[in-house]
């Protein structure tokens, strides 16, 4: 079909909006089944847990906290419910010992163990324990330091554990990771009765939660999105794909339409808005992909401008989604300097040595404390009604 | 009512007013125990003495505080960026005060708005103010809330107590002790607002206007009390240092009291009455009437009757913002100005404070800056 030049214009048109959409439909398709891949291996794991099926402690919980992305690992409850929940969350930050302590609001406990950001990064890299004996409850004399929880830390909290040795802390670290993770069971087992009672007696679940819930668009304006949803999104996306390219290439130019004002002709349309006359003689083909270059380019900013303001929201505002504030007694460096006064009485010329120095007792030598907002948790909420904290929900 | 008759009487003095718009995100119930020597020497003279006296003796304690720093140098002195020695970094403070800019920034936007319009000095000392301040009030009614035990207020009162002698905890600790050492700023209203925490979740009603107006003064009363020492007193005013404080302290009730009234609604979803009880009864109604959330006739009476009360409380704190300094004096009538068409708002919304929200619009917002510009120009004009 032989198109005039007079139907550049409408080419280059329908190029812009045939990528856009096309980049769109791909961008919001690829997401929702990212997200409805690891929803369903969540759901997965929550039936094999329901189902009862055998897992051991140790590998759950210990695999659970360590910050390992490698999904070739036996599949666990915390690893999947970390992902699950916000894959943002385990990319934005960086591998830093502190990370762990995300889910330290589990048990509250936890947030005093904080402090042994050292020992955590040690912990990290060990390799995987095997066995575990689950004898929890052999009594460590730091059980009995923990007396309550407190979620405002003061500079004479951070004594506790100091006395341990290495060992005996790796050893509480791993009775207490047990510890959480059987109560967990219990309280999933609660739960079921809970239900189990309550339909007795006829009390009504409001809300049923359906178990694949929506994802907000990252588009703006754009209606949130689900499995069903989504076959809607490829039909229309589909759709105005063909029509526009239909519109292009056959109606235009068969109804000889042109896009400049009056009827004019391109060159007419350039030179009437003071434009440059060699913008009247670009390649068509140049053109086309020009425009559609420029289309993908900013429908790509505006969804990850989108995307980026959206997890900020989700950010604690107070510490900036890292978790931690600065400690103001070492000023971040995690030590201080000790002031001695230097005599000159003796007159020797030799030149002052380098003040000592001796680690910040208010962050343990870490040069970060606590963002009593978050808990720890660099995201804006960290109540007990918030998802992340509650795998059976 | 009658108590506030009793305390306008007491003041000595033209009220000046004070600043402090800064909006109170949840509303702490108080008990009647207040600390400080108020407290002791009231029980002593005079075992039943009304809130609003022993507020004023706050008031008094503060002023005093402020005049023998007074005779020193001059309250309003404009303090040039000093290095600071001492446990803090100056980029780490630089950094902790934008950090205070940006969480005041997120949680309350009209009031941040009102910042910008103050020299960058104040506004940072103000940001820290409101940080804590917001910290503070999280504990009780954030998201940690059910974490929260009187051990947890101890620490934070003894943190409080490290930081006004220089030694601050964490980064943004650092930011309002660094303020601390550029103002003459006090403890005591920080220590109130502790004390209202405390007290927080035993209160959900209160019986007279005396118990809800030590609950204003508690959440709200304090933070202007914190921030005259910021906005500073023009120095070419003769107006008692008294009265200053008095107005800034009517300006923080004036706001309590003004959220009181645009968030009924809001509250008796969560199961609390911030209106005396007392009022309501003379007015026929009952904790059931707010709760129903029915516009009736006595509904509207007895809001006519709270509005004009807060309106009384507007007025009070007019009468000394013309005693501030004058680079002040444009954010404090601006947020004034604005605040008080909330209640307008609730009149235009037939007083049904129960599903409307009552809200200024931007366009509204803008233009009370001119008018608040033009007021603010007129500086003290009363000689006593």
């Amino acid at each position: 079909m032989n198109l005039g030049l007079n139907d550049r214009h409408l080419r280059q048109s329908t190029t812009v909006g045939v990528s856009v959409f096309s980049l769109l439909i791909g961008f919001e398709a690829c997401s929702g089944k990212n997200r409805g891949q690891i929803q369903t291996q969540g759901v997965e794991m929550k039936r094999l847990m329901k189902s009862g099926t055998e897992l051991s402690p140790s590998t759950i919980v210990d695999g659970g906290f360590q910050r390992c992305h490698r999904r070739t690992r036996r599949f666990d409850l915390f690893e999947s419910r970390m992902v699950s929940l916000s894959r943002v969350l385990a990319v934005s930050y960086t591998v830093k010992p502190s990370i762990p302590c995300k889910t330290c609001y589990l048990s509250s406990r936890f947030v005093q163990k904080s402090k042994l950001n050292s020992k955590w990064r040690s912990m990290a890299t060990e390799p995987d324990s095997s066995s575990f004996a689950p004898s929890i409850d052999s009594d460590y004399s730091a059980d009995k330091i923990t007396a309550g929880f407190c979620i405002i830390e003061g500079p004479e909290t951070v004594q506790d554990f100091a006395n341990m040795e290495l060992q005996e802390i790796q050893d509480n670290i791993r009775s207490r990771r047990s510890k959480i993770f059987l109560q967990m069971e219990e309280v999933r087992r609660l739960r079921i009765q809970q239900r189990i009672k309550s339909a007795e007696l006829g009390i009504l679940k409001e809300e049923q939660e359906n178990e694949l819930p929506n994802f907000p668009s990252f588009i703006p304006f754009l209606p949130p999105l689900t499995s069903a949803n989504l076959k809607v999104y490829y039909a229309t996306c589909y759709s105005l794909i063909a029509g526009i390219i239909l519109f292009g290439g056959l109606i235009a130019p068969t109804l000889e339409l042109k896009l400049g004002l009056g009827g004019t002709s391109y060159a007419d349309f350039i030179s009437s808005m003071h434009l440059p006359m060699q913008l009247s003689e670009v390649d068509p083909i140049v053109a086309s992909f020009s425009g559609g270059a420029v289309g993908v380019i900013s429908a790509l900013m505006v969804v990850e401008i989108n995307n980026v303001k959206q997890q900020e929201h989700k950010r604690c505002k107070y510490c900036l989604g890292t978790g931690y504030l600065a400690c103001a007694r070492c000023s971040n460096t995690g030590s201080l300097v000790l002031i001695e006064p230097v005599s000159t009485v003796h007159g020797r010329d030799l030149p002052l040595s380098t003040p000592k120095t001796e680690r910040c007792s208010n962050c343990s030598g870490s040069g970060k404390v606590m963002c009593p907002t978050c808990l720890c948790t660099g995201m804006a909420m960290a109540s007990e009604h918030d998802p992340r904290i509650d795998p059976f929900d | 009512m009658a108590g506030v008759i009793l305390w306008m009487v007491c003041p000595k003095g033209n009220a000046t007013a004070l600043l402090s718009l800064i909006p109170r995100g949840g509303k702490k119930p108080k008990k009647r125990s207040f600390r400080g020597v108020s407290a002791i020497s009231g029980a002593v003279a005079n075992p039943v003495r009304s809130s609003e006296q022993r507020v004023y003796d706050v008031v008094l304690k503060q002023a005093a505080l402020v005049k023998e720093q007074r005779g020193k140098k001059a309250l309003d002195l404009e303090k040039t960026s000093e290095k600071t020695d001492g446990f803090t970094d100056w980029d780490l403070l630089n950094e902790a005060y934008d950090r205070c800019g940006e969480v005041c920034a997120e949680y309350a936007k009209t009031f941040y708005l009102g910042t910008l319009l103050m020299t960058p000095e104040r506004r940072r000392a103000v940001w820290a103010i409101y940080v804590w301040c917001r910290r503070t009030d999280e504990l009780v009614d954030g998201p940690n809330a059910s974490h929260i035990t009187p051990r947890a207020l101890d620490r934070w009162e003894k943190r409080l107590d490290n930081l006004f002698e220089g030694r601050p905890y964490d980064m943004l600790d650092a930011a309002l002790s660094d303020t601390i050492s550029k103002y003459p700023v006090d403890i005591q209203p920080f220590k109130d607002m502790i004390e209202g925490m405390r007290l927080d979740l035993k209160k959900s009603r209160y019986m007279n206007f005396d118990e809800l107006y030590l609950y204003c003064y508690y959440v709200a009363g304090t933070v202007g009390l914190m921030s005259v020492p910021v906005m500073g007193i023009a120095p070419e005013s003769k107006a008692s240092v008294e009265s200053v404080y008095n107005a800034a302290l009517a300006l923080g009730i004036a706001n309590q009291l003004t959220n009181i009234l645009r968030d009924v609604g809001e509250d008796a979803r969560r199961g609390r009455v911030y209106l005396p009880q007392e009022e309501l009864a003379r007015f026929g109604l009952s904790d059931d009437d707010v709760f129903r959330g029915q516009v009736t006739d006595r509904w509207r009476n007895f809001m006519k009757d709270q509005i004009k009360r807060a309106r009384m409380f507007f007025d009070e704190a007019e009468k000394g913002v013309s005693e501030l300094n004058s680079a002040s004096r444009w954010p404090v009538w601006a947020s004034l100005l604005l605040y008080r068409q909330i209640l307008d708002a609730i009149e235009e919304n037939d007083y049904n404070n129960f599903n409307k929200r009552a809200y200024v619009g931007k366009v509204k917002k803008f233009a009370s800056l001119p008018v608040a510009y033009g007021r603010a120009l007129v500086g003290t004009s009363k000689f006593i």
